[in-house]
């Protein structure tokens, strides 16, 4: 527990609030930095507080403002869960196949160099508008070979179409393939 | 000044004892610190991205090539030295700043190829508010060069309770978000329900791990609606948290809970808010004495040579009456 407050040091003012003689003493000179930091004009200071707390509060609630979809960083909508998805999902992916021909999932560092799942769907999405699935199809062959997955002998980059109300990860609608590779021996 | 808008003036400028800021310039900044070392591995694959990938957001918009490795590799070491000594208190008027700045190079740069994460928004915002106030007026190295910590002061309240309102902010935006986008449909819960099914897919798309329970739940619809009524509930409901002490500790855990409840559903891990951190702003913007006892006498006797103030600081006011 705290001691006791050494007399003409600590004390608060008499409202309950700083500006005694503790603080001006002890702060001098201190690198505690801060602003609003005058303690010789207390009355004077709470215009800083206020206005930095309007002022952030506005920031973060200004996207609020724009379009729901808008997305930024570190300001932002949150817009992730927001969007109504639908049922129908179409998602772009790349995945292995092994000697009899069966779908191996390969992992999104495999995919995208990244642990990130979702930056992984999103190369992939990415290198398809831009027509560059050949040249992913190969980066990714080149991964599978670095990582020692000799169970994997082709690549594919598909595009799979999933039924959300059916939720059936592993087995989609359909899987069309975009580019095709044989991962290099 | 009369009515609601001195009520807030006299909550937000509240006095509160330093070692309360103190400790959350220590959790947010330890934190902080602490996700630059853990998620070093993926910010070094990030490095190893293509250039045709970037997309510059936020302060790097006008960042037409990506940074090269070597200054990433300058700016992350930067933010865990300066993290490090904001965590102890060292310097702050200089480590406070350039750990604010160099954070929010870093996650910026990594939110920058074309997925933002959402999960260090609050983080960085935390960080900016402890940059520019005294948060190292006790508990700190900086602290120990001076006689004594200083007495309860609106110059360690008004920080917390700012780092409170962009807290409940956030979430609040989000709420709003979900009815400007998906409006009705959100109240039923078929968003939420596609957005979970939508989630799982795409991860196990990618050999991701997915949700174990998504399949089961999902068969489950009508438990969406009270799901997603509850979501909005915790959202919306942000900145009743701010009324009093108890409705605070009521939202921190709801808030808590649905973080629980997207790990659980999505696998998606928002360890900022589920640590408690993100929270604690909140907390501790009502008054009352910093938890842990325990804790705060070994800080007190490891960076403290004079007593504090001896009267905590009174009780900040309600928003509420």
């Amino acid at each position: 527990m705290p001691g006791p407050i050494p007399a003409g040091r600590f004390a608060a003012g008499p409202d309950g609030r700083s500006g005694g003689p503790y603080a001006r003493s002890s702060m001098d000179g201190d690198s505690s930095g801060g602003i609003g930091g005058d303690e010789s004009a207390p009355g004077r200071r709470r215009w800083v507080p206020v206005l930095v707390a309007v002022v952030a509060v506005a920031t973060v609630l200004a996207p609020m403002f724009g379009s729901p979809a808008s997305d930024g960083f570190p300001l932002s909508t949150y817009p992730m869960f927001a969007r109504d998805r639908g049922d129908d999902l179409r998602v772009d992916t790349v995945v292995g196949r092994d000697t009899e021909g069966a779908v191996v999932r390969l992992s999104p560092e495999l995919i995208s160099g990244g642990d990130e799942p979702v930056l992984a769907a999103v190369t992939v999405s990415r290198a398809l508008a831009a027509g560059r699935e050949e040249s992913l199809c190969d980066e990714v062959a080149a991964r599978v070979v670095d990582a020692g997955r000799t169970d994997v002998r082709v690549v594919e980059v598909v595009s799979e179409h999933h039924d959300l109300d059916r939720f059936a990860p592993d087995e989609p609608l359909s899987r069309r393939p975009r580019a095709r590779c044989e991962v290099p021996r | 000044m009369r009515g609601p808008a001195a009520r807030f003036v006299n909550w937000l400028t509240a006095p509160a004892r330093a070692e309360r800021l103190a400790m959350l310039r220590i959790l947010v900044a330890g934190y902080g610190v602490v996700w630059l070392i853990v998620r070093a591995p993926h910010l070094r694959t990030v490095t190893a991205f293509t250039e045709e990938r970037w997309r510059p957001i936020g302060v790097l918009a006008g960042v037409d090539a990506p940074p090269s490795d070597g200054l990433v590799l300058v700016v992350v070491v930067l933010a865990v030295l300066s993290g490090v000594a904001v965590v102890v208190g060292w310097r702050h008027r200089v480590a406070g700043p350039t750990f604010a700045v160099t954070l929010l190079l870093v996650t910026t740069w990594r939110n920058g190829w074309g997925q933002i994460f959402h999960t260090e928004n609050l983080l960085v915002l935390h960080v900016m508010v402890l940059a520019i106030v005294p948060a190292s007026a006790a508990w700190s190295l900086d602290a120990r060069r001076r006689a004594a910590v200083p007495g309860p002061s609106d110059r360690f309240g008004w920080p917390i309770r700012v780092m409170a309102l962009l807290t409940v902010s956030t979430y609040f935006v989000a709420g709003v978000a979900k009815i400007r986008y998906g409006g009705a449909d959100w109240l039923d819960g078929d968003v939420l329900a596609h957005q979970i099914a939508f989630d799982n897919v795409r991860k196990a798309a990618v050999g991701s791990p997915a949700s174990p329970i998504a399949g089961v739940l999902l068969e489950w619809r009508w438990l969406f609606t009270p799901m997603a009524l509850s979501t909005l509930v915790v959202e919306l409901g942000a900145p009743f948290a701010l009324l009093t002490s108890r409705t605070a500790r009521l939202w921190a855990g709801a808030a808590w809970l649905f973080h629980v409840g997207i790990v659980v559903t999505m696998v998606i891990l928002f360890a900022y808010p589920l640590s408690l951190v993100a929270l604690t702003p909140v907390l501790l913007a009502h008054g009352g004495d910093v938890p842990l006892p325990r804790v705060r006498q070994w800080v007190d006797r490891r960076f403290r040579r004079g007593q504090s103030g001896g009267a905590a600081a009174r009780e900040a006011p309600t928003l509420h009456r």
